[in-house]
């Protein structure tokens, strides 16, 4: 009941707060406005983020995930608006915004094409810049994301993984490491359900099927006070509606998985859509093939997922969706004495209701909740054991929007998510049941309810045409911890020439999470709530930015960045014992700092980017390198990149990507001895490290290569097969180089990743 | 031509810029103690660590010339080295004790000093000991456990975070001696896939760490017939530190301060234990 009415207080502030405004900024009596919503005209599917350009005031706008955009404040008059969308024929429409009819909503439809050409777009985005301040945000159209596959595998991570300022563990990891943050630290948002591990394979793979996406943005860092309680970075991922006027479905096949696709309006008196999509491997189809050892069996693998979207629009002014998201791998084996299963679990549910007042007053409402667990059964000789680690969120989130005039826009929302975790170990070679709350040797089955109410305004200023500024404000309670936190965010943004931009940005960032996580391999991934016990990791956000428009169809951006953070935790592997997070980790401070270089073509023939990135990680943790600052091991001096694209001709498409980066951190060896416990004539060879993270592996770098060909099989079915050559000239990482002092020889080992991987896979859509 | 001679160029620059690892040596004095609940002062060893560039010889790292006292509240003990018992004290008599705080004391031949504390835990006691006698299963893979292989020893008032456990082949040259009648017949490794895991193959000793007051006979554990040793060892919080360090690491254990227990100018463990052992016999799968 508490929670209900402290919900209702923040909703009832909000409200309050946009009326009090509304009413401070009147409509002029002489001006109407102009909104607008842009589709596919094929499928009706909303264009996320296409370029809306009003030539009489040379202003522009991005439209929204509904493909929504509002001009708040236009003199009566004749207006011509140019619409435009990467992949699509420009649009251009005429509209009179006059007294009888002040307030005008218009739906544009574009039509898809092959061949790129499109200039203006880029005009029209400096213009739409110069009416918001986005600060370290990469917007990446899906087919772009397509460019790098694995196996035939296409992975939306693995590609972003290709942005300066973003970093992997190893090329085994699809984890990402922004800015110093290391991934538990990125909120990752799937159409407002928050993904806990967005990973296939124990973080090989990402779990988000690239046929089910329509968009992705990714905040660098500096996000606005709409998003929180994350300290790094933002991926916010949206699936796609669905065809409104025909089904359709798409077929593929790679080598190691194959996915599935089907789509089509909901048969209502009001426009609806459905749209579902399935991926699964097959790793156990081609198993008997395999050479097998009966003493050392492969194990059992397999992974699948499945994503769903429901979109109704009952009224013009109302749109209901329903987002589902379901992903499991399974890891099974029988080894001598031994038998265990592993499966993880990711799911998201989520129930979105926008609703339109009036043109200048949105409000959207989502009820999502999320579910992640993994869990371990298994026997040796008749010694059962058991654990099962899980986090459950449910959410409900409001937000309003209002657009009084040209000059401000504001943003307020109140969010309630209760979390339930639970903790349970059974190492004590029983499977009877342990009551829920109790604890005892060998077994543990703890459960953790725990709340947060987070708030938050923003407002943004056009002071001027040069000048705009951007503050918000964010609160964030912590029930378990009994602690509110403020988390204050500005940005400025200044056209000190017409091709040059000056973008300034602060921000304090907190994080109500801790996570217990291997860097390469997710197996185990386990959540924790700030408790009574610890601080809650705070950073704050520094961020220049230079953005120019000198290079005609080129986007440019110089990002100078600084990061300092505290409370951050590393996770302690020996801990087997602990009954607190303090026991789990240990605590410190790092700062993260540099500088990032980003050239983006969207547009043409030839489109990509080009990257660098040149960055310093630190971290000091009294509990780990006597105290002393080291560098933790995704930390990389260097970072380049390139991805191109080239749409040779409507059937020919190639690709290629490049990355070098400095080599990671890894510890050397000063020298070793040999321990003997009681009884032992033997004993363990122990090396003794040298400073944690001292020394360099070698640098990365990888060339991959994509070639795509579009062609009709049965007359009439599209089919797009694609060729990918991984690592073309097979350099071949080292994951981590460990010192065997198995023997009296001391052998140095490095463990190498993959090296060239051909593959082939082709899709048809029906 | 001259475009692809430089692009060439550059690729294989790239390629060859791998370092190698730095091997730089810095000895650094070990010391590894174990005190045992009614067992004498002993156990003791310390060492100075050896470069990875050369063959490790265990001789060559043993320190044999420090001078190491041994404190348990008011009283002393200065201790000597014995080549098969370590750091030890003469007296025999004098036995460890369970519930008290020992601090070991060492200055070593250069001058520098290292200390350590434990606090020995309770004792132990066998519910259900090992089987004198155990048949090894002709498939242990497909071998259901019935009750009467199971170990169960009693648990202490303050719960460590787990037991350990070791099965130790007492003889690994002899088997048909220690039958009734005896015979000449000699003891062999056990034939059986856990063999190919094996990366110690010449350890007689085997360990596990255990959450629990019972556990299975695990036919891991045996690498020969014959005569055995079980013992379970109720550590303190040092002796299960140091175990995680040299044991949790498969092949390639490292140093780790946090689970080191020597202060000063040396690194390693001070830790105690309460330990009961029973022997058990393997018997060999009969002949097919």
């Amino acid at each position: 009941m508490r929670k209900i009415q402290l919900i209702g207080k923040l909703l009832s502030l909000s409200l309050l707060w946009i009326g009090t405004l509304s009413a401070a900024f009147p409509l002029e009596q002489s001006a109407g406005s102009l909104s607008g919503y842009v589709y596919d005209s094929s499928s009706r599917e909303p264009l996320v983020s296409a370029t809306v350009l009003l030539k009489e005031t040379n202003s522009g706008r991005y439209t929204n995930a509904d493909g929504y955009f509002l001009f708040p404040e236009l003199p009566y008059g004749t207006y011509h608006l140019s619409i435009r969308y990467i992949g699509y024929k420009p649009k251009d429409v005429t509209v009179r915004i006059t007294p009888e009819r002040p307030q005008q909503t218009i739906h544009i439809l574009l039509s898809p094409r092959t061949v790129q050409i499109d200039e203006v777009t880029v005009e029209a985005e400096q213009e739409i810049e110069k009416r918001e301040v986005i600060v370290s945000r990469v917007q990446l159209p899906v087919e772009q994301l397509k460019a790098i596959r694995i196996a035939g595998e296409q992975d939306i991570f693995r590609t972003i993984q290709y942005l300066p300022g973003v970093l992997s563990s190893s090329q085994l990891s699809s984890g990402l490491y922004i800015r110093g943050g290391s991934p538990d630290q990125n909120l990752i948002l799937l159409d407002d359900a928050t993904v806990y591990n967005p990973s296939h394979v124990f973080g090989f793979y990402s779990t988000f099927n690239p046929e089910a996406i329509k968009d992705i943005q990714l905040y660098k860092g500096g996000f606005p006070a709409e998003y929180g309680d994350r300290l790094s970075a933002v991926l916010d991922i949206t699936q796609k509606e669905g065809n409104k006027r025909e089904y359709h479905g798409k077929i593929g096949v790679g080598l190691l998985s194959s996915q599935l696709s089907v789509e089509g309006p909901i048969p209502l008196p009001f426009e609806s859509s459905f749209f579902f999509a399935g991926r699964r491997t097959y790793l156990e189809v081609i198993r008997p093939f395999l050479p097998e050892d009966p003493e050392n069996p492969l194990p059992d693998f397999y992974f699948y997922d499945l994503n769903g979207k429901l979109t109704f629009r009952p009224f013009p002014n109302d749109k209901i969706m329903i987002n589902g998201f379901l992903t499991r791998d399974i890891l099974s084996a029988m080894t001598p004495g031994t038998d265990f299963l592993l499966g993880i679990t990711n799911r998201a549910v989520s129930l979105r209701w926008n609703h339109i007042f009036n043109p200048k007053l949105l409000a959207t409402a989502v009820l999502a909740s999320s579910y992640y667990e993994n869990q371990l059964t298994g026997t040796t000789f008749g010694y059962d054991f058991s654990t099962l680690n899980s986090i459950e969120d449910q959410s409900l989130k409001v937000t309003i929007e209002y657009y009084p005039n040209d000059r401000l826009s504001l943003k307020s929302g109140v969010e309630y998510r209760h979390y339930n975790f639970l903790y349970y170990q059974n190492f004590s070679g029983s499977d009877t049941a342990l009551p829920e709350g109790s604890g005892e040797f060998g077994r543990i089955n703890i459960p953790v309810n725990d709340f947060t109410i987070s708030s938050f305004l923003q407002a943004s200023y056009k002071l001027s045409d040069l000048l705009l500024l951007q503050a918000g404000f964010r609160t964030l309670r912590m029930d378990l911890r009994n602690l509110t936190v403020g988390m204050p965010r500005f940005a400025i943004r200044y056209q000190f020439h017409p091709d040059y931009a000056l973008k300034l940005a602060w921000g304090m960032y907190k994080q109500y999470f801790y996570l217990a996580y291997q860097p390469n391999f997710s197996f185990f991934d386990t959540w924790f709530p700030v408790d009574p016990l610890t601080e809650p990791p705070t950073a704050q956000h520094y961020i220049l930015s230079l953005e120019s428009s000198a290079f005609s169809q080129f986007k440019l951006s110089l990002d100078l960045y600084y990061k300092p953070m505290k409370h951050i935790a590393e996770f302690n592997r020996y801990s087997l014992a602990g009954t607190t997070v303090r026991d789990i980790f240990f605590f410190g401070k790092g700062t993260a700092y540099g500088a990032e270089i980003f050239l983006q073509k969207s547009h043409g023939k030839i489109t990509g980017w080009i990257g660098y990135a040149y960055g310093f990680v630190q971290w000091q943790i009294d509990s780990i390198n006597y105290g002393e600052p080291f560098n933790p091991r995704y930390d990389r001096r260097h970072d380049f990149k390139i991805v191109l694209n080239y749409n040779y001709s409507p059937k020919w498409q190639f690709s290629a990507s490049f990355l070098f980066q400095s080599g990671q951190p890894y510890t050397g060896i000063t020298s070793r001895f040999q321990s003997k416990l009681p009884g032992d004539n033997v004993g363990r060879g122990v090396v003794i490290p040298s400073q944690r993270y001292g020394l360099r592996l070698p640098p990365s770098h990888q060339l991959n290569f994509g070639v795509r060909y579009s062609t009709h099989i049965f007359g009439k079915y599209k089919a797009l097969i694609s060729l990918d050559i991984f690592n073309v000239y097979s350099r071949r990482d080292i994951l981590t180089r460990f010192y065997d002092t198995t023997s009296e020889k001391t052998v140095v080992t490095d463990i190498k990743l993959l090296p060239i991987v051909p593959s082939i896979s082709m899709e048809v859509s029906l | 031509m001259k475009r692809m001679l430089i692009i060439l160029f550059a690729l294989s620059s790239l390629l060859g810029c791998e370092d190698s690892p730095i091997l730089d040596y810095e000895p650094k004095y070990v010391v590894e103690a174990f005190l045992l609940i009614d067992h004498p002062i002993e156990n003791i060893y310390i060492y100075i660590s050896q470069p990875i560039t050369d063959t490790f010889r265990y001789e060559n790292s043993l320190v044999s010339d420090a001078t190491v006292t041994l404190y348990a509240g008011s009283r002393s003990y200065s201790l000597t080295f014995d080549a098969t018992r370590g750091y030890c004290y003469p007296d025999t008599t004098v036995r460890i004790a369970s519930g008290i705080e020992y601090t070991l004391e060492i200055t070593f031949p250069d001058g520098k000093r290292a200390y350590g504390t434990t606090r020995t835990p309770e004792r132990i006691y066998w519910i259900q000991p090992p089987k004198d006698r155990l048949q090894y299963p002709k498939d242990p893979l497909n071998y259901t456990f019935p009750d009467s292989l199971k170990v169960e020893w009693s648990l202490p008032d303050s719960l460590p975070e787990g037991f350990i456990v070791s099965y130790r082949c007492l003889d690994t040259l002899n088997y048909g001696k220690y039958l009734s009648p005896p015979t000449e017949e000699k003891n062999e490794r056990v034939e059986s896939v856990f063999a190919n895991f094996d990366q110690f193959p010449a350890e007689t000793n085997q360990w596990g760490f255990i959450a629990a007051n019972w556990m299975p006979i695990v036919w891991y554990g045996f690498k020969w017939y014959g005569l055995h040793e079980i013992a379970v060892y109720n550590p303190d919080q040092n002796f299960i530190n140091w175990y995680k360090l040299t044991r949790f690491s498969g092949s390639s254990p490292r140093y780790n301060p946090l689970l080191g227990s020597v202060h000063g100018d040396a690194i390693g463990v001070v830790g105690s234990a309460a330990v009961i052992r029973d022997t058990t016999f393997i018997i060999k799968p009969p002949k097919e």
